[in-house]
């Protein structure tokens, strides 16, 4: 595969629609957002069964920690869509070092949500504290999990670009893969910071 | 592979659906368990709740019983038809059949548990009764990693085939492993008694049941499909000529 | 290499516009700002929110380049979510 044909993936309008990665990946992607969609209705409902608590949740979560993680989460997003450009392109070197920067991020990012839970537990806020505790440390801590699992394949990803200047085409539709997964990831925490941390 | 082999491959792929059809008359029909009950109902109304319904909860019980102990064998053709989707790692195939074995135990002991629970509900002490009804759903919900492994094994077995017309559509090793993802919140289910983290909340019990059933559901077809594309494989070997048998036995030891 | 550095250049656009987003829904998480009124503040986070989302599946998961199917799933997914979102926020 020529730098032209990785181009080509990405050219301008004229070229015909063609999305990365596989087709089962997207049929993981939008089954795994449609359970997180699941999981976000069912905290809006139990939104008005539990008011009070809700409320009180809601007041004892920073909106800065949130919108820190959120930045953060963001960055390593972009890491990830300019790694995958550079992969493409062939380079390499670029590549890994925009995927540890992405690692990086995923990491600071657990940091801060290992603090917050800290801090949360340190209040007397636990599982069974309140429904909406229980929302907070069950969602976040599934999204965790799946950032923890982007991690690794992003690690994965970097040491597969080792010693190479191309990767064979199947193996570029994995990465993208890879890519897509950690995307939905950030796209998910954005929608857990307006339901956690600003909508009241 | 001879055509009684795969007609007994063809049968086991059948029990799919039919736990699943055993599993829900069992649960659903019969017992009528489901919604599953709060685990804050007290014992007396669990008690209650077992003395009602009688008749049905045991031979729904029983139904699942039968039903368990068919994920050994719909579990056994999965694990044998993906063992030729990745010929090359056979520890793949050797996990779905533990996970299997498991999932039928797990079915098993459910059913018994909530057997039991109706054997002598209002005989001994209500709490007993209440008791046994916990462990019966959280038996649902608690192990969930044996399945996460049971799927994650699966859908690697699947996505790790080479072919070009591979044994299985890829989706459904990506599906296979979002089920396998469905179940990691099933611990949780001791965490709570009430709402989305209990045994009969969204996060323990409704996500990974619909996903478990649908993953049966899904791959049955997909099973079958398999068979018979195998047997295509066999016949176009054996009655093709000399210059498509090299393509089609280059494309065999290439497997 | 000069439509790759387009593309880095349409990239970290969006990627800048998520960050003010980000900021902007920050503010408007302000307990003081609505007063009594946050349904108003939730309605504009949930629909800032799902914008942000949008421009993530577009640029970055590149589903604007995608079959129509994909796309027309995303957009439906996201209808359909955000507004049961702000549906039951608000009515219940």
């Amino acid at each position: 595969m020529t730098i032209t044909d990785s181009e080509n993936r990405r050219a301008g309008p004229d070229s015909s629609p063609h999305a990365p990665a596989e087709a089962g990946t997207w049929v993981f992607i939008l089954g795994d957002l449609t359970i997180f969609a699941l999981m976000f209705g069912a905290f809006i409902w139990s939104r008005a069964d539990h008011e009070v608590d809700f409320l009180a949740g809601h007041h004892a979560m920073s909106r800065t920690s949130g919108a820190l993680m959120t930045l953060t989460l963001l960055v390593s997003s972009l890491a990830v869509v300019l790694a995958v450009e550079r992969i493409r392109a062939g380079v390499m070197r670029s590549a890994r070092r925009l995927l540890f920067l992405a690692i990086a991020c995923g990491s600071l990012f657990g940091v801060l949500k290992a603090v917050e839970y800290h801090d949360k537990f340190s209040h007397g806020h636990d599982l069974v504290a309140s429904q909406f505790w229980a929302f907070y440390f069950g969602l976040t801590g599934i999204h965790l999990a799946h950032v923890l699992i982007g991690m690794i394949a992003l690690g994965v990803v970097a040491s597969s670009t080792r010693g190479r200047s191309r990767l064979a085409p199947r193996r570029l539709r994995l990465v993208e893969g890879v890519a897509v997964f950690w995307h939905m990831v950030d796209a998910v925490w954005i929608v857990l910071f307006a339901l956690f941390y600003l909508v009241r | 592979m001879s055509g009684m082999d795969r007609q007994i491959l063809k049968v086991c792929t059948l029990t799919g659906a039919l736990l699943s059809v055993l599993y829900g008359c069992g649960v659903l029909l019969f017992a009528r368990m489901i919604p599953v009950n709060s685990p804050l109902r007290s014992a007396t109304e669990v008690v209650g709740e077992y003395q009602a319904h009688e008749t049905g909860i045991r031979v729904g019980m029983a139904l699942v019983m039968f039903g368990g102990a068919m994920m050994l064998t719909w579990g056994a053709a999965l694990a044998t038809l993906t063992r030729r989707a990745a010929p090359r790692h056979p520890i793949l195939f050797h996990i779905q059949m533990a996970a299997a074995v498991t999932a039928g135990m797990n079915g098993v002991m459910l059913c018994l548990t909530g057997a039991l629970a109706s054997f002598r509900a209002g005989e001994v002490s209500e709490e007993i009764t209440l008791v046994l009804n916990d462990l019966f759903w959280l038996l649902w919900v608690f192990p969930g990693a044996t399945f996460e492994i049971w799927c994650i094994a699966a859908g690697t077995a699947i996505l790790l085939d080479g072919r070009d017309r591979p044994v299985f559509p890829r989706w459904s090793g990506y599906f296979s492993l979002l089920v396998a993802f469905s179940f990691l919140p099933g611990f949780l289910g001791i965490f709570a008694k009430e709402g989305v983290l209990a045994y009969n909340g969204l996060l323990p019990w409704w996500i990974p049941t619909v996903l478990f059933f649908l993953w049966v559901t899904v791959m049955d077809p997909l099973m079958h499909r398999a068979i018979r594309d195998e047997a295509w494989l066999v016949e176009d070997l054996v009655h093709s000529d000399a210059s498509s048998l090299d393509t089609s036995s280059a494309q065999r030891a290439g497997a | 290499m000069n439509t790759a550095m387009q593309r880095d250049r349409v990239l970290e656009g969006v990627w800048l516009l998520l960050v003010l987003s980000t900021v902007a829904t920050w503010i408007l998480g302000d307990e003081r700002l609505f007063g009594g009124d946050a349904a108003v503040a939730a309605v504009l986070i949930l629909a800032i929110s799902a914008v942000k989302v949008w421009l993530i599946v577009a640029y970055f998961m590149e589903v604007r380049q995608a079959p129509l199917v994909l796309r027309a799933a995303f957009l439906a997914y996201l209808g359909v979510v955000f507004a049961s979102l702000a549906g039951l926020y608000l009515l219940r």
